[in-house]
């Protein structure tokens, strides 16, 4: 019972630390052009595909398959999410945001139908990140892939972070998605900071969707619903607030694991839906989100 | 050539933005000389604001040329003419909400990070309100604490054109008096500075030289000693 439980916490956190991946990169998308990536959760999907193929080019019997495929896989998606912005959003950066939302959706269609096309509508299992052994940690025993899924995760996480908040890049990056306009006019190269916030948000997903491919597997169609659970959990967290929507996902996450397994997937799903419809009404601007303003 | 390379400061030769066909500004000509202050005066919608957007490069010229010194800069990106010497204090001040202090000063700040860090300590020290506020996100700042931030972002960089936008709106008197006398402190270190106020008697007060604009066009373009007093400068602002 308690190794269940222990079991079940674990599958939560790992879980929601992938789904705040997810979310990270929707949003720095969002903060820096003020527009959806509506393609997003296609690029979740192609990164675990990416995973599939890389994979198969290793020997069968390395220890830490994933986690040795994990720096093409951040590479290849950081390249596409560069493509992204260079199709979607920088022909369009002067029309209104609908016109990339659109944009965006078609980048989707072409990456979900090309991949289709390509290797077939067939799940496939991606490379686990390490060996799948189990963990003795007090008597309880916990899965090595779930453990490694949520350092790996954690570590990306921490990596955006300390980009955001150390660095000056992070810094001109926030300013550049708070005023583009400003941002420029203090010397901040914005069309640069766009371009690698596409780039981040893609390698971003392209590690979601290869921490997801070995348990739950990875399926051309998944895209839809991932993109879902990014907009919810950005909703949930503050419209364009990066650790927010980042909560918001944990929270999806640990909902999502805790009512599928006392109930079923679906009623989680459907109930997840509710709450989102509940928060929205009671708190527009989010769980963490907060009205910020000038001061006079 | 030979005249572009005895320029100094910012001058405009017969400026003109226009929005969907309508002429918001100009002709405009002007210039603003080193170590000097020109007050831009006039109502609401007068083109004080756009005058400066036209300098950032944040609106379109549609005709005529921007000198920065001996360069023009009519075509230059904004940020291209944010890194060669023109600094701007918006109106609304437009801080970075999310961004401390010091993140404010460091985005703004040029060079290394030993250079940004002396040219940060050096904002902190002649805007000493900024220095407790150090690692304060911008918007819970006060209106005069953000007022001093805008401007010393926009001097950070050492500009040798600094533009203020109504840097007064909404401040305390004695804070407008600080905010007025950092204007005149920047042009005695050197800058050209072109300061748009509503606030005739402190402007005046500051400035070298005095515009005024009514309906996007210059109709006045006096030394400050001369317009103080004058029927005609007054006539001209109550015609603005």
């Amino acid at each position: 019972m308690i190794e269940a439980a222990a079991q079940l916490a674990v599958n939560a956190v790992a879980l929601g630390a992938v789904y705040a991946l997810v979310a990270l990169g929707f949003v720095l998308v969002i903060g820096a052009v003020g527009a959806v990536n509506f393609a997003h959760g296609e690029l979740v999907m192609l990164g675990g595909m990416v995973g599939v193929g890389a994979a198969m080019l290793l020997p069968a019997d390395l220890p830490v398959p994933g986690l040795l495929v994990l720096p093409a896989v951040l590479a290849v998606m950081a390249a596409v999410g560069l493509a992204v912005a260079g199709i979607a959003y920088a022909p369009l950066r002067r029309a209104p945001p609908t016109a990339v939302f659109i944009a965006t959706i078609a980048v989707g269609l072409i990456v979900h139908h090309g991949v289709t096309v390509g290797i077939g509508p067939e799940p496939r299992r991606g490379p686990p990140l390490i060996d799948s052994g189990i963990l003795d940690v007090a008597g309880v025993g916990l899965a090595h892939q779930q453990l490694a899924t949520i350092a790996t995760a954690a570590a990306l996480i921490f990596a955006v972070h300390f980009l955001l908040q150390q660095t000056r890049f992070g810094r001109r990056l926030r300013a550049a998605a708070q005023d583009p306009e400003m941002a420029r006019a203090v010397g901040i190269p914005v069309r640069l900071t766009i371009a690698v916030s596409f780039a981040l948000a893609a390698a971003l997903a392209g590690a979601a969707g290869l921490l997801l491919s070995n348990q739950y597997l990875v399926t051309p169609t998944d895209g839809g619903a991932l993109m879902l659970k990014a907009y919810v959990a950005t909703v949930i967290g503050g419209w364009g607030r990066i650790w927010g929507a980042a909560l918001g996902a944990f929270a999806i996450a640990v909902f999502e694991t805790l009512v599928a397994a006392s109930a079923s997937y679906l009623v989680a799903e459907a109930l997840l839906y509710l709450g989102v419809l509940a928060v929205l009404a009671v708190r527009p601007q989010g769980l963490f989100g907060e009205t910020t303003g000038r001061r006079a | 050539m030979t005249e572009a390379a005895s320029r100094d400061g910012l001058t405009l030769e017969d400026v003109e933005v226009r929005v969907a066909g309508a002429t918001l500004l100009g002709p405009v000509s002007l210039s603003v000389e080193p170590g000097t202050v020109v007050a831009v005066l006039g109502a609401n919608g007068a083109g004080k604001s756009t005058l400066m957007h036209a300098i950032v490069g944040t609106a379109a010229v549609a005709r005529g040329r921007i000198w920065l010194g001996p360069a023009e800069i009519s075509d230059w990106p904004v940020e291209h003419r944010a890194r060669h010497g023109i600094g701007w204090s918006p109106e609304g001040r437009r801080l970075f909400p999310g961004l401390t202090v010091e993140e404010t000063l460091d985005v703004a700040a040029p060079g290394n990070k030993g250079e940004r860090a002396r040219r940060i300590d050096a904002m902190l020290e002649r805007f000493p309100v900024l220095a407790e506020k150090r690692h304060e996100t911008a918007w819970r700042l006060s209106g005069g604490q953000q007022q001093m931030l805008a401007i010393a972002r926009a001097v950070i960089a050492d500009p040798s054109v600094v533009l203020l936008d109504e840097p007064s709106l909404g401040l305390a008197p004695v804070v407008r008096d600080q905010v007025f006398a950092a204007a005149r402190g920047l042009a005695d270190a050197g800058a050209a500075v072109l300061l748009a106020e509503q606030d005739t008697a402190r402007a005046l007060a500051v400035a070298d030289r005095v515009v005024v604009l009514a309906r996007g066009r210059l109709v006045l373009d006096w030394p400050t000693q001369v317009a103080v007093g004058n029927p005609d400068f007054e006539q001209a602002l109550m015609g603005a």
